[in-house]
């Protein structure tokens, strides 16, 4: 307790640093894909990225993780210039994609051994994790068995510990549900909300709109590389005109989707 | 494929070649340079034709061993292509789910497998055989049309046999162990002839394989004589060993259809088994496979990889024997003297150091499996691609080490040189693979010198050059 009682003025008279923010992003591949993005996520809060197929989800994030080189904008993470200091914004980043960046050859704990090693994790500190999380979700009767036979939703959480072995500040996962079955999605959900809990921010893009609805505490929703709108799901509501919206309604009325069905 | 009834087997058997041929087509200038290659390659054969237009090609002794010699050459080629065809029908299941849950026969589907194969592997050497062998036959020697037949009827003998030993080794070793050592055998038939020549050549160096199988051929009178000389006849046009050649071939197709029917389904059912019998060391302290720092991480990770997948490090390695004749050279064509023979060796030693490094460090550093991985982790790249460098040094060492501790006891400072060249050369061409490297696939080592000829001429210039220098250093020693 003795920092707080340390006089901090700088702190105390800035406002604490978003975990995300980004300024003017920018991206264009043969056609622009991202268009001068703007966006914010509190620290400590769970917030779903959402849009239509091909809306620039996928890229904004790849920028975030250090992936894919912006055109233009700029990317703090927790008040980190992730452009000019990436390796400073990765050490406190996790970056979980729909496709695990798995090796199909390792066994899980000998795959948590190279991520922290990555992470530059000390040794004895990495193997307690490891175990904390392998048991967790379920994996450590698995942890000498290659990765090679096993299911998607195993592999996902093989990756999911990867991704949490070293205790991110910022976690962002892309379609973390897409083909896990119930009971998985189930205890991804469960992790998510175990993250923010502990202090950690989550982002996430999903097309499963039920959970950003009962998950996320802001949603965002972009469409064509532009943010349509952001917020929670009641000043959505609000800025509809509808308390009575469903967020599907909500979002294909934003998105124009009801239009393309119709 | 319109005029072919759906489901049925020769629409079955177009839908494979068409794959196949689709699998390999490169980019639009790839096709195009292949084109104008083959255009050439055909100019060179009608000039070869007209050359030959008055010589009369009669199935003489000596056309005989150059006929079998040719095709025992291809027969290993094609059963190379056959292996790797059956292998690439059982493990490449997304296809085979989809024939095998439609209602078709998984007869059928077999029997349009084989066919696929051997249509793919009859293609290759189609290209490089027809555009020498067809304008000889139409310049006055239509006899020799009869190697079109020949090659289909050799294509599907190989691609039968082929998949035989593909289910074989699904049955006997399991899915994961047949995978390995299929594709270890199917570089061992690659380099056979090549070893043998240079086994059975008694140290003297030989010219190619062709000379050196059609020298054996002389020797036994195999090939030559007899039902052995059959293929060759058909080649050369002679009716009943041609009708032969394509019974057996009808023969082997039918019985490898009705035999392996059942196998198949069991081997695809077992290749497509994911699940993997768990480590040994399951019980071992979870710290133990933790390892300290990034460079430990990253070296235990590659070695590991390697160690699992032992066909790449197989691969690689039977690269090196096609330096077996600089060994013999080294032993028999220095007329025995010491102060050439050790020098000479020192700098093989070193050449092959340097090629097998190369190999290591385009495994470790080009063929990462999960590049975005180590792009999101808080390390600089150039940290962790030194790293890697160093683990494929780190592979190499023990095969490094074999030259230095034959040539120690009698000529330990030569050792010594050998060593330090070996290691200077797999650096050296580590550090080219690290500068000008493409990215690629694991599994496509065997490919991967159409996508970095840079690499392999730069790689193979560096090691001769540290070759010659290890050689001067240990001649002067």
């Amino acid at each position: 307790m003795a920092e707080h009682n340390t006089p901090q003025i700088t702190d105390s008279a800035a406002p604490p640093s978003p975990a995300l923010e980004v300024r003017g992003l920018a991206k264009a591949f043969d056609k622009p894909v991202i268009v001068d993005m703007d966006l914010s996520v509190e620290a400590g809060e769970l917030y779903a990225l959402l849009g239509p197929n091909g809306a620039g989800k996928t890229t904004t994030l790849r920028m975030v993780a250090g992936l894919t080189a912006p055109d233009a904008g700029s990317i703090r993470i927790f008040g980190i210039d992730a452009l000019r200091r990436p390796l400073k914004a990765k050490a406190i980043t996790a970056w979980l994609p729909d496709e695990p960046m798995l090796y199909d050859k390792l066994t899980p704990l000998e795959y948590l051994a190279f991520v922290a090693g990555l992470w530059s994790i000390p040794r004895a500190e990495a193997a307690e994790e490891a175990e904390r999380l392998l048991t967790w979700l379920g994996l450590w009767d698995d942890r000498a068995t290659r990765c090679e036979g096993f299911s998607r939703g195993m592999k996902q959480k093989v990756a999911l510990a990867g991704a949490l072995i070293h205790k991110p500040r910022l976690l962002i996962l892309d379609e973390p549900l897409t083909g896990l079955d119930a009971a998985m999605a189930r205890s991804v959900k469960d992790m998510l909300q175990a993250q923010v809990k502990a202090g950690a921010t989550v982002i996430v893009t999903t097309h499963i709109l039920e959970v950003a609805e009962r998950l996320a505490d802001r949603i965002g929703i972009i469409q064509s590389g532009r943010l349509l709108a952001e917020g929670t799901l009641a000043e959505l509501r609000q800025r509809a005109g509808s308390s009575e919206l469903t967020l599907e309604e909500l979002f294909l009325d934003l998105t124009g989707g009801h239009h393309a069905v119709a | 494929m319109r005029w072919l009834e759906p489901g049925s087997l020769p629409w079955l058997a177009l839908h494979e070649i068409r794959l196949a041929f689709r699998h390999a087509r490169g980019s639009r200038r790839r096709t195009i340079l292949r084109l104008v290659l083959l255009a050439a390659y055909a100019g060179f054969g009608i000039f070869v034709a007209y050359l030959l237009a008055d010589l009369l090609l009669v199935p003489s002794p000596r056309f005989l061993v150059g006929g079998s010699a040719a095709l025992v050459l291809l027969f290993t080629f094609m059963l190379t292509q056959g292996l790797l065809g059956g292998q690439r029908t059982l493990y490449t299941a997304g296809d085979l789910d989809l024939l095998l849950s439609s209602p078709l026969p998984e007869g059928r589907v077999l029997s349009a497998k084989l066919l696929g194969v051997a249509g793919s592997a009859a293609a290759t050497f189609s290209v490089l055989l027809l555009p020498l062998a067809l304008p000889t036959a139409l310049w006055g020697h239509p006899r020799l049309l009869a190697v079109v037949p020949v090659i289909a009827a050799m294509a599907v003998i190989a691609a039968a046999f082929g998949i035989g030993l593909a289910i074989a080794l699904v049955r006997s070793l399991g899915a994961r162990g047949a995978k390995s050592v299929g594709q270890i055998i199917a570089a061992m038939l690659g380099g056979l002839i090549f070893l043998l020549s240079q086994l059975s050549s008694n140290g003297a160096m030989r010219g190619s394989r062709f000379s050196a199988v059609s020298a054996w051929m002389r020797r036994t009178g195999w090939g030559v004589e007899g039902w052995s000389a059959w293929p060759a006849r058909a080649l050369f046009g002679e009716v009943v060993p041609l009708l032969a050649c394509l019974a057996v071939a009808a023969s082997v197709f039918w019985v490898a259809s009705t035999l392996l029917r059942t196998h198949f389904l069991r081997s695809w059912q077992s290749a497509g088994e994911r699940s993997t019998p768990p480590s040994r060391k399951a019980g071992r302290r979870t710290a133990a496979v933790f390892a300290s720092g990034l460079t430990g991480a990253v070296v235990a990770k590659e070695l590991r990889l390697l160690r699992r997948e032992p066909e790449i490090l197989f691969s690689m390695l039977l690269r090196l024997i096609y330096l077996l004749p600089l060994v013999f050279f080294a032993l028999k064509g220095t007329g025995g003297a010491e102060q050439f023979r050790v020098p000479v060796l020192a700098a093989i030693g070193a050449i092959a150091a340097g090629q097998l490094c190369g190999s290591l460090a385009w495994l470790t550093i080009s063929a990462e499996e999960a590049p975005d991985l180590l792009a999101v982790s808080p390390v600089p790249r150039g940290l962790v691609r030194r790293d890697k460098l160093l683990a494929a040094m780190a592979m190499m060492t023990p095969f490094a080490l074999i030259l230095p501790l034959v040539l120690a006891p009698s000529h330990p400072a030569a050792a010594i040189i050998a060593f330090l060249g070996s290691l200077a050369a797999g650096w050296a061409a580590g550090l080219i693979e690290l500068l000008f490297g493409k990215p690629g696939k694991r599994g496509s080592f065997q490919r991967r010198q159409q996508g970095s000829f840079l690499t392999s001429l730069l790689g193979l210039f560096g090691a001769l050059l540290i070759g010659a220098a290890t050689a001067a250093a240990a001649y002067f020693v």
